[in-house]
């Protein structure tokens, strides 16, 4: 509600005296305002301050004729007030007699003078008050906060006076008071006098006065409290907003990232514990059925590795006999671990796909039901790792329980299908799992701190155990500890897979050696896969050690961690 | 299939039952519910005792792994010394379960327990506690208890 501009003309106004047409409703169609060749016109829009809004309209224009009110002759501002104003300005003496509206204008002289001229024009029909600082200056008045406004009252002046109050530059309140002294006398007084007698219609009687329109507005804005603090909101959400904008972003993108992931195989969410899956009917459907063939076709190449692997594979594991020529061997290659392991190796290994394509077929029993399949009788299914399975038995696992091979826990699910949605908890286990599992590894002489106390306590219980084992393992009969790479690749027998099978047979390390070292390879084997070629062998079976057949471990670790 | 599989392996602990351990039905007519007495392993303290376990098959077996209960009370780092005698084993976790687990593997397990407590995942704390502190006290006491109920 602060004023946006003072416009001031001359209006020509009939005298009443002479005129009887001068009702009110008449004398507005003969007022004219005389055009500015003739007269004093001024209007002004900028560099305008308000004081006091009191009894504005919110919108619109505040209007009435110009003058300066009378401060009662015994006040000492009337005698200080006779060196700011010139004799002759127009008073209310001045103007036309019937009760128009008014404007009032007067220097800010001092707190005392404003006061006395306010009292003034509480009298008189003033609609507004305009004031000046007789500085001459044309810049913006000090704000309406400035000391320079204070009445020394605290501000009861607003509620007594009610009528708006504005500050108009020195430069323009000058020029004001110097034109309202023009045209304050008769028609021949004023400026272009005898122009305007000449008109047409004009009785040399008729008032010329200055006249004020004030245009109230909401258009300077709001309050600047209101302004800061719409700022301060406007900024919160805004970083809000931005905030939450990359934060979905970013989670977007791993979740992407894992989906990814998961469907080239890179990451199993079963396997990890993350999320248990279920095989849809449909995709059961699409994984190869075959009819089980005892004899293999010969036909492929026989490398050493690949005879070890033919011999392995016909053994089946409920022929007293087999299993014992099988320990034999183990216990021989035992002697020579690295070439297990080369054996093991199916990336170094261009036979391990011949050996694979071999070995479905050569799974004699179906490790769901114990039954044995019938050569040429037998449907099987094969799962993408190359184990196989009677289609009764698998199906309904898949359907029910699991979406991983029942013996190497690899999963089922075909490459490029991701089976569920990603959501931000797996995220967020996922990427644990993984920080979890690199730091067990990088740091294999034990300085992760949490590690090595897992290690330490797992070392002295180890040592006392040691004693007891190293004891027994004198009149047991030598069981090799690691037979597992080359048993596991052959997919024939599931006997030593579980942890505590593991240690259980006359190990002489240490189980903190033992967990140490099973992390680490646990670890080296989750080589993200990068090359789509490697990708594509994804139905390669991999079904040496997985890393989780030993989830306690890995829980272990969590344990620790938390 | 179940009965199929549970069957062929009844037959197979019947026959051939892994070293100190033998198997019977707990009820002729029921081959869920197996009786099983597992000999305390030599070099433990728990050598000479006759220890009886309960093992119920899931109707979902080998879907679902086997629940095993000590019937014989055992002061043991990793089986809750009560009527219940309820244990924590890894291979008997339903995440790391596998179809192709047989029952004499969980039988060997069980006794691997017996041989090598995992202080680390006691739910017997007082025990874990005496295992971990003092090793003599902790033998004597499960020969003691080996003594009381095991016979």
């Amino acid at each position: 509600m602060s004023v946006n501009g003072v416009e001031t003309f001359v209006l020509l106004f009939p005298n009443e005296e002479w005129s009887n047409t001068a009702t009110d409703s008449q004398l507005d169609t003969v007022v004219s305002q005389l055009r500015p060749n003739i007269s004093f016109y001024d209007r002004i829009d900028d560099n305008l301050t308000t004081l006091s809004t009191q009894n504005a309209d919110k919108d619109g224009t505040i209007s009435g004729f110009l003058y300066v009110p009378d401060i009662d002759k015994s006040d000492d501002c009337f005698e200080l007030s006779k060196e700011y104003l010139p004799s002759n300005v127009t008073r209310q003496a001045n103007l036309p007699p019937t009760d128009f509206t008014l404007v009032a204008l007067a220097p800010w002289i001092n707190a005392e003078c404003t006061l006395a001229w306010m009292r003034a024009a509480h009298e008189d029909p003033a609609r507004a008050f305009l004031f000046y600082l007789p500085d001459n200056s044309t810049d913006q008045p000090p704000d309406a906060s400035s000391a320079v406004w204070n009445l020394q009252d605290g501000g009861t002046w607003k509620n007594i006076y009610q009528y708006p109050v504005y500050i108009i530059p020195g430069a323009v309140g000058f020029e004001l008071m110097h034109n309202l002294a023009l045209y304050s006398g008769n028609m021949t007084s004023v400026p272009w006098g005898h122009t305007i007698s000449e008109l047409p219609g004009i009785d040399p009687r008729d008032y010329v006065r200055m006249y004020t329109q004030l245009y109230v507005g909401n258009d300077s804005g709001l309050p600047s409290l209101w302004v800061f603090l719409l700022a301060v909101v406007g900024v919160l959400l805004f970083v809000l907003g931005a905030t939450s904008a990359t934060m979905h972003l970013i989670q977007r993108a791993r979740r992407k990232s894992l989906e990814r992931r998961v469907a080239s195989g890179e990451v199993n969410l079963e396997a990890l514990g993350i999320k248990r899956l279920t095989i849809p009917q449909p995709f059961i459907e699409r994984l190869p059925l075959f009819t089980y063939s005892a004899e293999p076709d010969i036909s492929y190449p026989t490398s050493p590795q690949y005879k070890a692997m033919m011999e392995d594979a016909k053994d089946i594991p409920s022929s007293p006999t087999t299993v014992s020529q099988r320990h034999r061997s183990l216990t021989a290659e035992t002697d020579d671990p690295p070439q297990v392991v080369v054996v093991d190796d199916n990336t170094s290994n261009p036979d391990s796909v011949l050996i694979h394509k071999f070995l479905p077929y050569s799974q004699p029993t179906c490790p769901i039901c114990l039954e044995d399949y019938e050569s040429g009788v037998s449907e099987i299914r094969e799962l993408p790792c190359g184990h196989i399975f009677h289609p009764e038995c698998i199906d309904i696992f898949l359907a029910n329980n699991s979406s991983l091979c029942p013996l190497c826990k690899k999963s089922a699910f075909p490459v490029g299908y991701c089976p569920t949605k990603i959501t931000n908890a797996m995220v967020r286990r996922e990427k644990n799992l993984r920080r979890l599992r690199s730091r067990v590894t990088l740091d294999p002489d034990g300085s992760d701190l949490e590690a090595n106390q897992t290690r330490g306590r797992l070392h002295e219980i180890g040592s006392s155990i040691k004693k007891t084992i190293l004891n027994r393992k004198e009149d047991a009969p030598p069981i090799p500890l690691e037979p597992q790479p080359v048993l596991m690749t052959s997919a024939l027998t599931e006997l030593p897979q579980d942890q505590h099978l593991h240690t259980s047979f006359g190990s002489s390390r240490s189980r903190a050696e033992f967990v140490e070292q099973r992390i680490r390879d646990l670890t080296a084997r989750q080589v993200p896969i990068r090359d789509p070629d490697v990708i594509q062998d994804r139905r390669v079976p991999q079904c040496k050690l997985h890393p989780f057949v030993y989830p306690n471990l890995i829980d272990k670790y969590q344990g620790e961690k938390r | 299939m179940t009965q199929k599989r549970i069957s062929k392996e009844l037959q197979e602990c019947l026959t051939t039952p892994p070293a100190g351990i033998k198997v019977n039905l707990v009820d002729e007519g029921n081959i869920h519910n197996w009786n099983i007495v597992m000999d305390g392993p030599a070099d433990s303290p728990y050598v000479g005792g006759k220890f009886q376990l309960l093992l119920v098959l899931p109707t979902e077996y080998p879907f679902k792994p086997p629940k095993i209960n000590f019937k014989t009370r055992i002061y043991h780092p990793n089986v809750t010394f009560d009527e219940h005698g309820s244990m924590c084993i890894g291979i008997l976790k339903s995440d790391s379960w596998k179809p192709s687990s047989r029952i004499p593997n969980v039988l060997t397990a069980i006794q691997q327990l017996l041989l090598e407590p995992v202080p680390d995942d006691a739910v017997e704390q007082g025990a874990a506690q005496k295992f971990k502190e003092d090793r003599k006290a902790f033998d004597k006491e499960a020969r003691d208890m080996t003594k009381k109920y095991a016979k």
